[in-house]
C-alpha cells in the first residue's frame, strides 16, 4: 500500500472518530435533557433524600458534563458501564450475548432473501412478461407494501395459533428462525428482485450483449460472462449500505418473535433511560456505519482507478 | 360488543363486598391457625407433568434480583419464592398468619411482636429466625443500598425515615429480636393498626448470606442461593428463562403441588398469541383488542377469570393551581360529563367497574354507593355547570391537553372515549398526549407540577384506606391540598380503639376528595386472566365476592395458592 | 427504521422511448412517454384519488374523526357481516359502511381523515428532506473542497445517529404533534437526498454545457439555477415521489412504537399498527388500512418509476 493510501485511511479514521466524539456529546446531553430518569417510579414520589440515595448509587448525582467526561474516560479504558436494564452483567457482556443473536438472524435473512431476490430477478428478466415475471412482481410488491409487523402477525396467527406448526417465537431451535426470517426478509428480497430485474434488462439490451449474441456466442456464455457480471455489480452499491441496518437488528421483528437480540434495546434503552446502554448503542451504530463508509469508499477506490489517489475519494 | 355474559352478578358482588372486608387486621392475630391441609383432586397429573410455564416481560429496568427487599421494581420473574412473609392473604382478602403463627400488640399500639414458626429452616439447615427479618429490614433502610420502596415504611417503623437519610444508624431502626429468637418485634412511630396487613411485604433475606455477599443478589446465582420457601432456584438466565423447583427441604405450610415453574423471558410480542398457541399456561388480558377477542370466543370466555388484584382506580386529575382548573364548577362539569357505563361497555367490559369515588368496592372503608351521586353522569347538569363556570356551550374554553402516562392502548382508547364524550356533552376540545412513564412522572412530580390535566391510575399496596387515600395527602402525588382531608386521614390512620369512628373518618375524607372533583374517577380495574383448563385448585374458584382466578398478591408465598394449585391430567391434550 | 426506496423497473422505458418523435419539445416528449406507460398512468390516477380524498375529507366523511357513539363499538361493515339484513348494494349505504372501531367511531370517516394525515405526512416529509438535503448536496457537489468535506462530515454524523433513538428523544422532549412527527422524519431523512444532489451536481459541473455557459460569462449562480437545476430535477422529482410512501411507512413504524401522531387524529399507519391485534376477529380494522397503505405504496412507486423513465434523457438511447 502506498503512503498516500495510508495517509488517506488515517485521515478518514480520524475524521470518523471526531464525528463520533461530537455525536457522543450531543447524544449524552440530549438524553439527560429528556425528562425523567431511570429511577422515576410509578408510585408516589420518593422523598428527596431517598431519591438522592439512588442517584448517588448510580453516579447520577453529578452535573451532566462531569458524568460525560467520566463516561468518556471510562470508554477509553473499555469500560462501558452496567446497563440499568440488565444490571447483573456489563454492557459489554450484554452486547456480547445479544449481538450474535441479531447477527445470526440478520446474516441468515440477508443470505436467503438476497439469493432468492437475485434468482427471482434474473428469472423475471430473462423470461420477461411471462407468468414467472408476473408472479415475481406480485411477491415483490407484497413484500414492499406490507409492514413487517403485519406480516409477522399474520405468520404467528396462522402458523402458530391456527396450525400449531411453529412456536410463536423464542430462540435456540432452528424452527424458531423460520417466521422471523420470512417477516424480516420479504422486504429486502422484494427490493433485490426488482433491482436485479431492472439491472438485468438494461444489460441484456446493451450493445455489447447484443453484439456478443450476434457473434453467435452460446447463450449460457453470454449470460454468465457478459450479462450477470455486469448486471450484479451495481447491486453492490445498493445492498452495501443496508448491511449495518440489518446487523443492528429490527425492533419489530425481535419484539414480535421474542428474539433476545440487540434490536429491542434501541427503543427500550431510550424509554427506560438506560444511559449506559443508550451510549453503547450509539457507539455501536456509529462505528458500524463509519466502517461501512470507509470500507465501501476504499473498495470503490480499488475498483475504479480514477479515484485511486488519496485526496477526494467519493 | 357481542357478549353481555356477566360472569357474576355485579350488584350482588358489590353488596357482598361492602358487607365483608371489615376488620381485616385484628390487633392480635389467630394463633389458632393450623397449617392447613389442602385436597388435591384425583385428576392431578403425575409429578413430572406438574410444570407450570408462564412468560415474564423482561422489558425495562428489571431482572436484577429475586427478592423484594433487594429491589421492588427490578425483580425478575418467579421472585419472592425463597422465603415467606409474616402474614398472608386469603382469597377473600383476609389477613392470616404466614411465617408468624400469631402476633401481639402492646397497649399503646406501638410495639408489635410476631411469633415466627420455630420449625422453619433454610435449606442449608439453619433455622429461620427473627434475626433474618431484622437484618432484612435494616438492610432496606441502608442509604447505600438505596432501596426503591422505602416510602412503604417511611413514617411507619420507628427511625426508618431517619435511617434512610443517614441521620441515625441502622441498628436504631425499630426492628429487633424479641425475648426468644423467633420473636420479631417492630416498633412503630404511631399506632399502626394495619401493620399485619403491611407485613404481606416481609419476605426476609438470609442474614448470613446477606452479610456474606453484601446484598440480596446471592439469590440470583444457583450456587449461592438460599431458600426457606417452597421453591429453590434451579436456573437464572435473564435473557432466556428462570426456573424454580420444589424445595425438598421445605418445612413450611405451603407444600407445592407444582414441582417446577418455568418463566420464559420475553421482550415484546403478544402473550395472548403465546397463550393461544399453548406455550404458556396463563396470561393476563390487557388490551381492548384482546378483551374483544375473548368476548367473541366462547372457549376463551370459559377460561377467563376476573378479579380486582390491587384495587386499581383509573382517574383523570387536575392541578388546581393551574387556571382554569381552580374553578370547582368547571371540574364538576367535566366529572358529570363522563359516561362511565358507556365507556366500560364499549372498551373494557368485563374488566372494569364504573368508579364514582376513589376506593374500589371491597376495599376497606369503601363507600361507593353513597358517593356515587356526586360525580354521576348527568349531561344536562354538566352543561349547566359549565355555563356557570363561565364557558356556556364550551365557548371560551382554553386549549387543553390531557396527558396520558405510557401508551397502552387501553389508556388511549378510554381517553379518546372520554374526550369524545366531553366534546358531545360539553362541546369542549381536549387534545391527548402520551408521555412515557419517566417523563410523565418527572413532570407530575415537578414543583410546581407541569401536568395540569392528566390520566393516571393507582393501586394499593396494603389493605387499609390510608394507603389509597395517602396518595392525595398534601405533599403526595398531587398538588391538591385540603387541611381537613389531611387531618382526617392522619388522625384516623393512627386510631386503634374505635374502628367504627376510624371508618367514619376515612369515609368523610374520601367524600371531601370526591366532592372537590380534583379527580374524575372513571373506573376500578378488574384484572382479566386466562387459565388453561388443566390449571385447577380451590384457589381459582370464586371467592366470597364472586371474583375468580388468583387474587392479589398472586401465585406466591403471600397467598395460599401454592398448596392448592395443581395441574390436571387434561394437560396431555395441550402439551 | 428503514424507509424503502424503490428501484425502477416496473416498466420498460426504452421500448416506448424509441418511438418518440424527434420533433417534440423535451417536456412534451416526457409527458407522452409517461402516459404511454399504463401502470404509471394508473398510479397517477390513484395518487390523485387518494390525495383528493384526503383534501375533501370533511366532505366525504360522514362524521368527524373523533365522533364516537360508544354503544356502537366494534360493528362489522354491513357488507361483510353475515348477520346483517342488508343485501349487497344497500349495505354500502348503511350507517357505518365500513363498520366502527373500538370506541364506536365510524371507520369510513376515520379512514378518510387518516388519508389526509398520511398524505400530509407523505408530502411534507420529502419536502423537508429536500429543503435540507438538496442545498447541502448541491453546495457540496458544486463547490467541492472544504464545503464538500464539511457536508460529508454532516452526512456521516446523521447516518451514525441511530435514528430510532433520536426519534424517541425528540418526540419525548417535544411531544407527538403531527408537525413534530413530520419534522423528526424530515430531520433524520435528508441524507439520501443530499447524497443524490451531491452526485448530480458533481457530474453536471463537468458537463459541456456548463463549461460553455461559463465561457459565455454567466455567473455561477445563474448557471446553477438555470441550467444545472433543470437537469438535476428529474432524479430529484423521482426521489421525492418515492419518498412519499416511505414517509407513510415511517409514520406507521413510529405508531407501532407508540410514537405516532397524537390521538384522536387518525392516520393509516396508526390504524394498521393499533389494530393488528384485532385481526383474528375484527379483521376489517387491520386489513382495510393495510390495503390502503399497500395501494398507496404501489401507486406512488408506479408513478415514480413512470416519472423516472419519462424524465430520464438517457432512457432515449
Amino acid at each position: 500500500m502506498s503512503g498516500a493510501f495510508t495517509r488517506y485511511l488515517a485521515g478518514r479514521v480520524f475524521g470518523l472518530l471526531m464525528v463520533i466524539l461530537a455525536l457522543s456529546a450531543v447524544v449524552f446531553f440530549l438524553m439527560h435533557q429528556v425528562p425523567g430518569g431511570p429511577f422515576t417510579f410509578e408510585k408516589q414520589p420518593l422523598p428527596p433524600e431517598q431519591m438522592a440515595n439512588i442517584n448517588r448509587k448510580y453516579g447520577l448525582d453529578q452535573p451532566v458534563y462531569v458524568q460525560y467526561f467520566k463516561w468518556l474516560w471510562a470508554i477509553l479504558h473499555f469500560d462501558f458501564g452496567i446497563p440499568f436494564q440488565s444490571p447483573s452483567e456489563t454492557v459489554v457482556s450484554l452486547v456480547q450475548r445479544a449481538w450474535p443473536v441479531t447477527i445470526i438472524v440478520g446474516v441468515i435473512t440477508i443470505t436467503i432473501s438476497y439469493t432468492l431476490g437475485i434468482l427471482f430477478g434474473i428469472t423475471a428478466a430473462v423470461w420477461q412478461n411471462s407468468w414467472i415475471d408476473r408472479v415475481v412482481t406480485f411477491v415483490a410488491t407484497l413484500g414492499l407494501t406490507l409492514p413487517s409487523f403485519i406480516i409477522g402477525f399474520l405468520l404467528v396467527y396462522f402458523l402458530s395459533v391456527k396450525l400449531r406448526w411453529l412456536p410463536t417465537g423464542g430462540w435456540g431451535k432452528p424452527q424458531q428462525l423460520i417466521m422471523p426470517v420470512i417477516a424480516y426478509g420479504l422486504g429486502p428480497m422484494a427490493i433485490v428482485a426488482r433491482y436485479t430485474r431492472a439491472s438485468m434488462l438494461e444489460v441484456l439490451r446493451s450493445e455489447y450483449v447484443r453484439l456478443a449474441r450476434a457473434r453467435g456466442l452460446p447463450w449460457h456464455r453470454v449470460m454468465f460472462r457478459y450479462t450477470l457480471r455486469n448486471a450484479l455489480v451495481p447491486l453492490i452499491t445498493v445492498l452495501g449500505p443496508s448491511i449495518p441496518d440489518v446487523l443492528t437488528g429490527s425492533i419489530f421483528i425481535e419484539g414480535m418473535f421474542s428474539i433476545p437480540g440487540l434490536g429491542r434495546f434501541f427503543t427500550s434503552s431510550a424509554q427506560f433511560r438506560d444511559y449506559p446502554m443508550i451510549m453503547a448503542m450509539m457507539l455501536l451504530v456509529a462505528l458500524l456505519w463509519g466502517a461501512t463508509y470507509i470500507i465501501s469508499d476504499v473498495l470503490y477506490g480499488l475498483a475504479d482507478p480514477r479515484m485511486r489517489v488519496g485526496g477526494e475519494v467519493r | 360488543m357481542a357478549m353481555r355474559d356477566s360472569r357474576f352478578d355485579r350488584r350482588q358482588a358489590i353488596r357482598g363486598l361492602a358487607a365483608g372486608a371489615a376488620g381485616l387486621a385484628g390487633l392480635s392475630g389467630g394463633r389458632a391457625f393450623a397449617s392447613s391441609r389442602f385436597q388435591v383432586g384425583s385428576d392431578a397429573a403425575p409429578a413430572d407433568q406438574q410444570v407450570m410455564i408462564t412468560s415474564w416481560d423482561g422489558e425495562g429496568l428489571k431482572g436484577e434480583c429475586m427478592d423484594l427487599y433487594e429491589g421492588v421494581y427490578n425483580r425478575a420473574g418467579l421472585s419472592d419464592l425463597f422465603s415467606e412473609p409474616l402474614t398472608r392473604m386469603t382469597k377473600d382478602f383476609g389477613v392470616i398468619p404466614g411465617t408468624a403463627l400469631g402476633w401481639d400488640c402492646s397497649a399503646d399500639g406501638k410495639v408489635w411482636t410476631f411469633h415466627i414458626d420455630p420449625n422453619l429452616k433454610w435449606n442449608d439447615g439453619t433455622a429461620v429466625t427473627a434475626a433474618d427479618y431484622v437484618e432484612t429490614f435494616r438492610y432496606s433502610a441502608d442509604p447505600k443500598h438505596a432501596w426503591d420502596f422505602t416510602w412503604y415504611w417511611n413514617g411507619i417503623i420507628k427511625n426508618y425515615t431517619e435511617a434512610t437519610k443517614g441521620t441515625v444508624t441502622l441498628d436504631q431502626v425499630g426492628v429487633r429480636v424479641g425475648s426468644v429468637p423467633t420473636d420479631f418485634e417492630v416498633e412503630t412511630v404511631d399506632p399502626v393498626p394495619y401493620l399485619p396487613a403491611m407485613m404481606l411485604y416481609s419476605w426476609p433475606l438470609n442474614k448470613v448470606a446477606l452479610n456474606k455477599y453484601g446484598s440480596g443478589k446471592y439469590n440470583i446465582n444457583v450456587s449461592t442461593s438460599v431458600t426457606s420457601g417452597p421453591y429453590y432456584l434451579a436456573e437464572w438466565q435473564p435473557d432466556r428463562r428462570f426456573v424454580v423447583k420444589a424445595n425438598p427441604k421445605y418445612t413450611g405450610a405451603l407444600k407445592p403441588n407444582i414441582t417446577t415453574q418455568i418463566s420464559n423471558v420475553v421482550r415484546g410480542g403478544s402473550n395472548f398469541l403465546r397463550y393461544q398457541a399453548n406455550e404458556v399456561d396463563s396470561t393476563e388480558v390487557t388490551s381492548p383488542a384482546e378483551i374483544a377477542l375473548v368476548n367473541a370466543d366462547p372457549e376463551l370466555s370459559r377460561q377467563f377469570a376476573t378479579n380486582p388484584q390491587d384495587f386499581r382506580t383509573y382517574y383523570m386529575f387536575f392541578d388546581i393551581n393551574t387556571k382554569p382548573w381552580d374553578n370547582l364548577k368547571l371540574r364538576q362539569a367535566l366529572a358529570k360529563a363522563v359516561d362511565r357505563e358507556g365507556i366500560i361497555d364499549a372498551v373494557l367490559r368485563p374488566l372494569a367497574i364504573p368508579a364514582y369515588s376513589w376506593l374500589a368496592p371491597g376495599f376497606p372503608d369503601a363507600n361507593q354507593e353513597a358517593l356515587k351521586p356526586i360525580q354521576a353522569f348527568d349531561p344536562a347538569g354538566a352543561k349547566r355547570l359549565l355555563a356557570e363556570a363561565g364557558y356556556p356551550d364550551g365557548r371560551g374554553f382554553p386549549k387543553t391537553t390531557l396527558y396520558i402516562r405510557g401508551s397502552a392502548q387501553v389508556d388511549k382508547d378510554v381517553c379518546q372515549a372520554l374526550t369524545a364524550g366531553f366534546k358531545q356533552v360539553l362541546n369542549i376540545d381536549l387534545t391527548l398526549e402520551n408521555l412515557d412513564q419517566p417523563s410523565f412522572m418527572a413532570k407530575l412530580n415537578a414543583k410546581p407540577t407541569q401536568i395540569a390535566v392528566g390520566w393516571l391510575s393507582y393501586g394499593m399496596d396494603y389493605f387499609d384506606a390510608t394507603n389509597m387515600l395517602g396518595v392525595w395527602l398534601s405533599g403526595g402525588r398531587h398538588s391538591w391540598k385540603n387541611d381537613e382531608f389531611d387531618r382526617l386521614v392522619k388522625q384516623g390512620g393512627v386510631m386503634t380503639t374505635e374502628p367504627a369512628k376510624r371508618s367514619e373518618m376515612m369515609m368523610q375524607a374520601e367524600k371531601i376528595l370526591v366532592e372537590d372533583c380534583v379527580g374524575i374517577f372513571v373506573y376500578h380495574k378488574l384484572a382479566g386472566f386466562l387459565y388453561k383448563p388443566y390449571l385447577k385448585g380451590e384457589i381459582l374458584t370464586p371467592n366470597s365476592f364472586g371474583y375468580t382466578g388468583l387474587q392479589w398478591p398472586g401465585f406466591g408465598t403471600a397467598t395460599l395458592a401454592i398448596p392448592q394449585l395443581y395441574i390436571s391430567n387434561d394437560v396431555s391434550k395441550f402439551r | 427504521m428503514t424507509t424503502v426506496q424503490l428501484p425502477s423497473d416496473a416498466l420498460d422505458a426504452s421500448q416506448s422511448a424509441s418511438r418518440i418523435e424527434a420533433a417534440d419539445s423535451p417536456l412534451r416528449q416526457s409527458i407522452q412517454r409517461f402516459f404511454r406507460n399504463r401502470l404509471a398512468a394508473i398510479g397517477l390516477v390513484f395518487v390523485v384519488a387518494i390525495t383528493g380524498g384526503g383534501l375533501l375529507a370533511p366532505v366525504l366523511a360522514t362524521t368527524s374523526y373523533d365522533y364516537a357513539i360508544l354503544k356502537d363499538a366494534l360493528k362489522f361493515p354491513p357488507c361483510a357481516d353475515p348477520k346483517s339484513s342488508l343485501a349487497f348494494p344497500d349495505c354500502m349505504f348503511a350507517k357505518y359502511p365500513l363498520g366502527t372501531d373500538a370506541i364506536g367511531r365510524d371507520f369510513w370517516s376515520r379512514l378518510i381523515y387518516g388519508a389526509r394525515t398520511s398524505m400530509i405526512v407523505g408530502f411534507s416529509v420529502p419536502l423537508i428532506t429536500l429543503a435540507i438535503g438538496l442545498p447541502l448536496g448541491a453546495a457540496a457537489g458544486w463547490f467541492g473542497g472544504r464545503v464538500d468535506a464539511t457536508v460529508l462530515r454532516l452526512v456521516e454524523f446523521m447516518t451514525a445517529v441511530p435514528s430510532i433513538l433520536l426519534a424517541l428523544f425528540l418526540l419525548t422532549l417535544f411531544g407527538h404533534d403531527l408537525q413534530n412527527v413530520i419534522m423528526f422524519q424530515g430531520i433524520t431523512g435528508w441524507v439520501g437526498v443530499c447524497r443524490l444532489g451531491r452526485a448530480q451536481f458533481m457530474t453536471l459541473r463537468e458537463r459541456d454545457f456548463v463549461t460553455a455557459a461559463r465561457a459565455l460569462g454567466m455567473s455561477e449562480w445563474s448557471i446553477m439555477i438555470r441550467h444545472v437545476m433543470v437537469n438535476a430535477a428529474g432524479p430529484i422529482i423521482v426521489m421525492f415521489t418515492l419518498g412519499i410512501p416511505g414517509a407513510i411507512f415511517g409514520e406507521a413504524g413510529l405508531s407501532f412504537l407508540g410514537l405516532g401522531v397524537n390521538d384522536p387524529i387518525p392516520s393509516w399507519g396508526k390504524m394498521v399498527a393499533e389494530s393488528s391485534r384485532f385481526a383474528a376477529v375484527y379483521w376489517y380494522l387491520a386489513m382495510i388500512p393495510t390495503g390502503c397503505i399497500a395501494v398507496t405504496m404501489l401507486a406512488f412507486s408506479f408513478l415514480g418509476d413512470g416519472l423516472r423513465d419519462a424524465l430520464d434523457p438517457q432512457g432515449q438511447r
